[in-house]
């Protein structure tokens, strides 16, 4: 029984992919939810907000038709500084690089070879010069779908 | 006369439609799959031993050439993506033309290799495509790892002038409405400023390493840090955001 | 259970994102594990383990601290999802699991290293009654205590500790 439990422990080296977990974690926490109110103080609450930025808009159309000199001053429009549907598209093409700098970290990256098909993708697909049986099992094995590397096409004719 | 004029034709034939010569303006198929499988039935369908070697070289130097075609065209792709930086600094140009430079020595190489597939026999192609393989694991490949951080190090620093604007615009929000009293907020965006700082030392030496030596070592690792700190900054403006909506009706 | 847990929990039920992002740091590779132990394949996995992280932050400020772990939580709503996912395979269920039986090297994907070993305790596993299942993963491979694992399947200690006994030695004669 002891040797079925040291078994299952070693389970434990199950882990998610990288890019997953980032990918995943960056739609979930970078989603800002408008949370619906629960209970009657919430909807009390919110009404008074509502009622409070009417108001507050009241008062900036009136600064701005009054010609007051500090009329930029309580403008909305710099409480879009804060919009959380902007700050996710910025967030997500900073996730975008994050993905893009893990693919060029791992060894050997494994990209097309006609670059122009993806400007992102940059450097052309790398055999691996110790694993000839690997490789030639790889490609002849490989579905239909999937493009034959330069490297691929040279080791093959090596042999 | 006529000789001469069939003579002329036939060497306008083989310039045409040679598969050694480059014929610029149409680009080389690069889906190796159809000319291995051809090679593969070559094998598997002849009856003459004799004349599936004689077959079969033709496959083979056709192969190669197309290959050679095809890393030529994949290295110009890597220059033009290169060359379409927008860089305005000096000593960054610097280091923009020192690997275009290295990818031009590179299609010289492959253009030079290209000149000896005619000659090949059935054991020279064998040793030339494993040449060709070992000299773009030992050069090429290093070539593009380079080329392709500072393609990516370039692409972050779009990311850098958008998180500065919008620290700065968050900082001007929190100031205009005096929330910069409340703690929370006080707080958050302390530690965006932090995150930010820590992002662009790590950008810093990424610059710093490829002006002032050329190097690329670490620069991946520096890099992936610098954008980790970048999105750390955008989480505190998320959760900027959650409390000033909190504190302020919007 | 991770540091400072409490506090931010408590952050989080309030709406800070940072605390979530703990929050999911800390556990998002266990229920990786459970549910793909489970479900036997990569994409189905990552797509539960999205959708309960999904549904837990949607629905943190339902969440009330009653003495049980927050691991708890988040296993009920992974089983519910995992529940809710082959209910609607129904009708796949059965070619799908003639194909995993065909095609080894895709079963064995989520395995890194090929260990054999673990493809075989792993495909056993997936033998047992779903609820065999939960215990063996949560107590042996997540070391959860009897009380968690109880909190987590809604049952009594007791009731965990005889299902325990039984998936044992179910999986034990599984694996001879």
């Amino acid at each position: 029984m002891e040797k079925l439990i040291e078994t299952l422990q070693k389970l434990k080296v199950i882990e998610p992919e990288k890019e997953y977990t980032l990918r995943s974690r960056g739609l979930i926490v970078g989603t800002g939810f408008e949370r619906r109110p629960r209970t009657t103080w919430e909807v009390f609450s919110q009404t008074l907000q509502f009622g409070a930025s009417l108001a507050l808009t009241g008062l900036l159309i009136f600064l701005i038709l009054g010609g007051f000199s500090s009329w930029g001053v309580f403008s909305p429009l710099r409480l879009s500084s804060l919009d959380p549907s902007s700050l996710r598209v910025e967030a997500q093409a900073i996730d975008i690089q994050i993905q893009l700098t893990n693919l060029n970290y791992a060894e050997p990256a494994i990209k097309t070879s006609e670059s122009t098909q993806s400007a992102q993708r940059i450097a052309p697909q790398k055999g691996k010069p110790n694993e000839k049986e690997q490789s030639s099992e790889k490609v002849s094995s490989s579905s239909p779908s999937e493009p034959i590397s330069i490297d691929d096409a040279l080791l093959k004719l090596s042999e | 006369m006529i000789a001469k004029r069939i003579g002329v034709g036939l060497f306008l034939g083989a310039v045409l439609f040679s598969p050694y010569f480059t014929f610029a303006s149409a680009p080389p198929n690069c889906d190796f799959r159809g000319q291995l499988d051809t090679l593969r039935a070559v094998r598997d369908n002849s009856l003459d031993y004799l004349q599936e070697v004689k077959t079969e070289l033709v496959s083979r130097k056709s192969l190669l050439a197309n290959i050679a075609n095809c890393s030529i065209e994949e290295a110009l792709s890597l220059k033009s993506r290169l060359q379409s930086l927008p860089l305005k600094e000096e000593r960054l140009k610097i280091v923009q033309d020192q690997l275009a430079g290295e990818i031009d020595r590179v299609v010289s190489y492959y253009e030079n290799q290209k000149l000896k597939i005619q000659d090949l026999g059935f054991r020279g192609t064998q040793d030339f495509s494993r040449s060709l393989k070992d000299w773009r694991a030992a050069n090429y490949s290093p070539l593009t790892d380079r080329v392709g951080t500072f393609i990516l190090w370039n692409d972050n620093q779009k990311l850098f002038q958008t998180t500065q604007n919008r620290l700065a615009q968050i900082g001007q929000t929190v100031r205009i409405f005096k929330l910069v009293d409340n703690e929370e907020i006080q707080d958050l965006f302390q530690a965006a400023q932090n995150n930010f700082r820590e992002a662009q030392e790590a950008n810093q030496k990424v610059r710093e390493s490829f002006e002032r030596t050329g190097s690329f070592e670490n620069s991946l690792t520096l890099m992936k840090s610098s954008l980790e700190s970048l999105a750390k900054t955008y989480q505190m403006f998320f959760d900027l955001s959650e409390l000033v909506r909190k504190i302020l009706p919007y | 259970m991770l540091d400072g847990e409490e506090n931010l929990i408590r952050s989080a039920v309030k709406g800070r994102p940072s605390a979530f992002g703990s929050l999911y740091d800390h556990y998002q590779p266990k229920i990786y594990r459970f549910v793909l132990i489970k479900v036997g394949r990569r994409e189905e996995a990552e797509d539960l383990t999205h959708q309960v992280f999904l549904q837990a932050w949607q629905n943190i400020r339902n969440y009330q601290d009653l003495g049980f772990p927050f691991s708890s939580w988040l296993y009920q709503i992974a089983r519910n999802q995992i529940v809710d996912h082959y209910r609607t395979k129904k009708t796949e269920a059965d070619i799908e699991d003639v194909i995993e039986e065909l095609v080894v090297p895709a079963a064995a994907q989520f395995i890194a290293e090929r260990n054999l070993e673990l493809e075989h305790v792993r495909r056993a596993i997936q033998k047992l009654k779903p609820e065999h299942q939960d215990v063996i993963v949560l107590r042996f491979v997540e070391d959860l205590s009897i009380k968690e694992v109880a909190a987590a399947l809604q049952k009594t200690e007791g009731a965990i500790k005889l299902v325990q006994h039984r998936a044992l030695k179910e999986l034990k004669l599984l694996l001879q």
